[in-house]
């Protein structure tokens, strides 16, 4: 009778509690579990209530005459059963007892009646109870709960088949005559009426309440009370309610208008109940088929779906994970057959769940995707990182050279690049480039490049020739059209000769003369354009401490999020302000001589070796880099940022004299020290000595003219112990006066003027590189001289 | 710088001692100016001069000049040590 539906909310394999056990009087789903054996208290304190209830009911009703006799209006006749059906043989007890006692106080029958009447009274209170448990004995869910139609009708079947026999055998017992039959019919369907319009109501009160059902002991499975009513219930219930107050009104209605005579009160109440009972049929019986009809159609058809859907995606997810591929994504039906709307609803729940069963399937094809594309260019990053250096320990251990990169693509991969290696026994080479536009495009022509200008550089002598012959290179083959700009300069760091070449690259920040400014260089053609363009090779000279930053455009052009530039004199200024800072800090850091801010007319001497404390290349790409960081601030970094910086490393002693004849002496002091030491020789310092009289009187002598104001010569001289040689710089602010621009000739010596001479020829004998430049009023002369 | 002039007759000697450039060479000038009257030959002793510079070698000159008016000679005492100078042979004797 009982068919198999899934219970709501009931999952497989959760608290289940052992078999066999006596569910306690608690709610299933709250209480810790209680002793197996139930107490006796329980079942006392409910035959005690049930008792109670009853015999208050009864005695209450029975105190109305109208209500008694033969008409028999017992509302507790549906105590009794009901009672039984919940809590068992406490209540089936209490209620026989119960009535028992009102039997012993009106009824003034024989102790034999009594007891048959008690015995009578058990059996009627106890019949529906182990009839509906047989009945359910192997429901999932036997408990007297309304959830279904056929649940309904047992009871209502139950209720029924129980009166019918109680009277029938109370009729036999006391042995009535055939025509008391009419009132024992009344009486039985009283009962039917008190357990239908009574007893169902109360019945579900109780299920619903917080009591549990006391079931006998061929019942296993443990009760839960479920929270929400089902459709079912509801009707149901709702139902009896509403027809049980409808036959209250007219029962109400009739006995208002019946005379207070006794027969015709009778007759009427009498024929109030047989209408009563026949019109119970046509109303109950469509609301059966009705449920029934429900209940498959529709009620149960959207439980499954409902069960269904909870557990859907948990067992896609596992099947995924096993490697099933044959899962069924469709409702199992589970025996019921959807239709109507029902049937709409469970195609379009499967059409959703193969939809989105796709859908997943192609996200996750797409994430496996990428998260290969991402791995992909995680190696294709660090290819791109390792191929450029970032440990210059060699080259500085090697030469004077304290040098810093840095490189940050915009994305994964970038088209930036540096390079530094060695070329020949003493050049160390400078690369810098930029490949139009970012990403792996770039990257690609980027590896291209710094490899070929690597190559040429190596072999080719002169810098002009290298690039030209690597711009043919890259124009080959070069179908996607990209180019790239690059400057490149190699550092003889013997000399501080540089030399250098540009293809269309911004040009290098130059530390000279203590001044911060831009390389001046010819342009030139970015590479990869057009294979007939030539380069030419530029030079400079570079003094100890003075030295180079290459970067590209990702510096100058980061932009923040009000969309402006950072600019080349931002940066200037940027590196300008760590040079100013840390020279004072130097002066003040090393010993007691300070020297004053303008040396006018007092000459003096440079206290040791400051140099190492002038800004390190590391540090002005530091700074430099957290300068364009907190300068672009939250917008996203626009283009690859790529620096690369150099400095020649070595102590420098500075002088500044007046320039005057007998500051000569002062020069001499300041050589003495610096010619001193491993690899120089006592020669060597009288050498040296002879061309700084020499160039030091010219300047005295010639460098201002009458009326020219005598401005102070300053004089820097380097040691560069690994490579074995000695730098002077000399700078004044003299007219001016190339000391090279002169021939050295033979020397008459009637000749007393002193443009070119001796001191020319002294010069270019015993210097192994002299250069001469003019920049900002000053003459500078560099010179070299190799340990002797 | 030192002058030690030692005269015999018109046979005059200077011993030099220190530097000789351009600071410390007008004083030599200076002296061979007075006293280059009359004097035959001059010898000049380099041997305690650590240093002679371009200046100190057109006194030289000069005093070279002066001498061959009147016929006179000029000559240098150069240590043959391995005084520093001693490099500078071919420059000092340039005429």
């Amino acid at each position: 009778m009982e068919s198999d539906r899934p219970e709501h909310n009931e999952m497989p394999a959760t608290a289940v509690r052992d078999v066999g056990e006596v569910p306690v009087a608690s709610v299933a789903s709250e209480a810790p579990q209680a002793p197996l054996r139930p107490g006796w208290k329980r079942p006392l304190s409910v035959f005690a209530a049930c008792f109670i209830v009853y015999l208050a009911v009864l005695e209450g009703f029975l105190a109305v005459p109208q209500f008694n006799d033969i008409v028999q209006i017992r509302p507790a006749s549906a105590l009794g059963p009901v009672f039984g059906l919940f809590f068992g043989l406490p209540g089936v007890f209490g209620c026989a007892t119960a009535n028992l006692v009102s039997d012993i106080l009106h009824e003034g029958a024989t102790p034999f009646m009594l007891a048959g009447y008690f015995v009578i009274q058990v059996m009627y209170n106890g019949l529906p109870r182990w009839a509906w448990y047989l009945v359910n004995a192997r429901s999932p869910r036997p408990y007297p709960r309304f959830d279904s139609a056929s649940k309904t009708a047992l009871y209502m079947a139950l209720a029924l088949v129980d009166s019918v026999c109680v009277n029938l055998v109370v009729y036999l017992f006391v042995g009535a005559s055939p025509e008391s039959g009419p009132s024992f019919a009344t009486r039985g369907l009283n009962n039917v009426w008190m357990l239908l319009y009574i007893g169902l109501p109360l019945l579900y009160a109780l299920e619903r309440g917080p009591l549990t059902p006391n079931p006998p002991r061929w019942i296993h499975v443990p009760y839960r009370n479920i929270k929400k009513a089902n459709l079912t219930q509801r009707f149901v219930i709702w139902f009896v309610i509403a027809s049980a107050l409808l036959m209250l009104l007219v029962s109400v209605v009739v006995i208002a208008f019946a005379s207070g005579d006794e027969e015709s009160f009778q007759a009427v109440v009498r024929t109030m109940f047989h209408e009563v009972a026949i019109l119970t049929v046509p109303i109950f019986l469509p609301m059966f088929v009705f449920l029934h009809i429900l209940e498959r159609r529709f009620t149960r058809p959207i439980e499954v779906l409902a069960l269904d859907q909870q557990t859907f995606i948990e067992r896609m997810e596992s099947d995924v994970e096993q490697g099933r591929r044959d899962t069924c994504i469709a409702v199992d039906e589970r025996g019921t057959k959807p239709r109507y709307e029902i049937a709409e609803l469970y195609e379009s729940t499967n059409k959703m769940r193969r939809d989105m069963v796709g859908f997943i399937e192609r996200l996750y094809n797409v994430t496996a995707e990428r998260q290969r594309t991402a791995t992909e260019l995680d190696v294709a990053k660090q290819i791109q990182m390792s191929a450029v250096p970032h440990d210059f320990d060699s080259l500085t251990e090697r030469f004077a050279l304290d040098i810093a990169g840095f490189m940050r693509p915009a994305r994964e991969v970038g088209g930036d690049f540096y390079d530094v290696f060695e070329v020949g026994e003493r050049g160390v080479a400078f690369v810098i480039g930029d490949v139009s536009g970012k990403g792996v495009p770039a990257a690609l022509f980027m590896m291209r490049a710094q490899s070929l200008l690597r190559q040429y550089l190596l072999e080719t002598d002169d810098l002009g020739t290298a690039f030209t012959l690597a711009n043919r290179q890259l124009c080959e083959r070069n179908d996607a059209m990209l180019f790239v700009t690059a400057f490149a300069c190699v550092v003889d760091t013997a000399t501080g000769e540089v030399r250098f070449a540009n293809a269309g690259h911004n040009p290098p920040v130059l530390k000279q003369n203590g001044k911060l400014g831009y390389l001046a260089c010819r342009p030139g053609l970015v590479l990869g354009a057009m294979d007939v363009v030539k380069y030419r090779e530029g030079s400079f000279a570079c003094s100890p401490g003075e030295g180079l930053l290459l970067y590209t455009d990702g510096v100058s052009e980061a932009a923040n999020a009000a969309e402006e530039l950072y600019g080349e004199d931002r940066l200037l200024q940027t590196l300008a302000k760590l040079d100013g800072g840390v020279v004072q800090g130097a002066t003040a850091s090393t010993a007691q001589d300070e020297r004053p801010a303008s040396a006018d007319d007092s000459a003096v001497v440079a206290n040791g070796c400051r140099a190492a404390a002038a800004s390190s290349a590391q540090t002005a790409v530091n700074s430099l880099v957290a300068s364009v960081d907190a300068f672009a601030g939250e917008a996203p970094q626009a283009d690859d940022i790529t620096m690369l910086a150099f400095r020649w490393n070595l102590p420098v002693a500075r002088l500044t004299l007046p320039a005057d004849d007998v500051e000569l002496d002062n020069l001499f002091a300041f050589l003495e020290p610096i010619c001193e030491g491993e690899g120089r020789t006592p020669k060597m310092m009288a050498q040296m000595m002879l061309v700084c009289e020499e160039v030091f009187v010219n300047i005295c002598h010639y460098g201002f003219p009458d009326g020219q104001p005598r401005l102070p010569v300053d004089i820097e001289a380097a040691v560069d112990e690994r490579a074995g040689c000695l730098h002077l710089v000399f700078s004044d602010q003299g007219i001016a006066y190339d000391p090279l621009s002169h021939d050295a000739k033979k020397v008459d010596p009637a000749d007393e003027q002193r443009k070119g001479g001796l001191g020319i020829l002294l010069m270019r004998k015993y210097m192994d590189d002299l250069r001469y430049t003019r920049a900002d009023g000053r003459n500078i002369l560099r010179m070299t001289k190799r340990f002797v | 710088m030192e002058i030690k002039a030692t005269k015999n007759g018109d046979a005059l000697e200077v011993a030099l001692s220190g530097r000789l450039d351009t600071n410390t060479s007008p004083d030599l000038e200076g002296y061979l100016r007075e006293n280059l009257e009359g004097v035959a030959s001059l010898a000049i002793d380099l041997a305690d001069t650590q240093y002679v510079s371009s200046a100190g070698l057109r006194v030289f000159l000069f005093a070279h000049k002066e001498l061959a008016k009147v016929g006179a000679g000029l000559r240098c005492a150069i240590p043959t040590s391995t005084s520093p100078t001693c490099s500078t042979p071919r420059v000092s004797r340039k005429s």
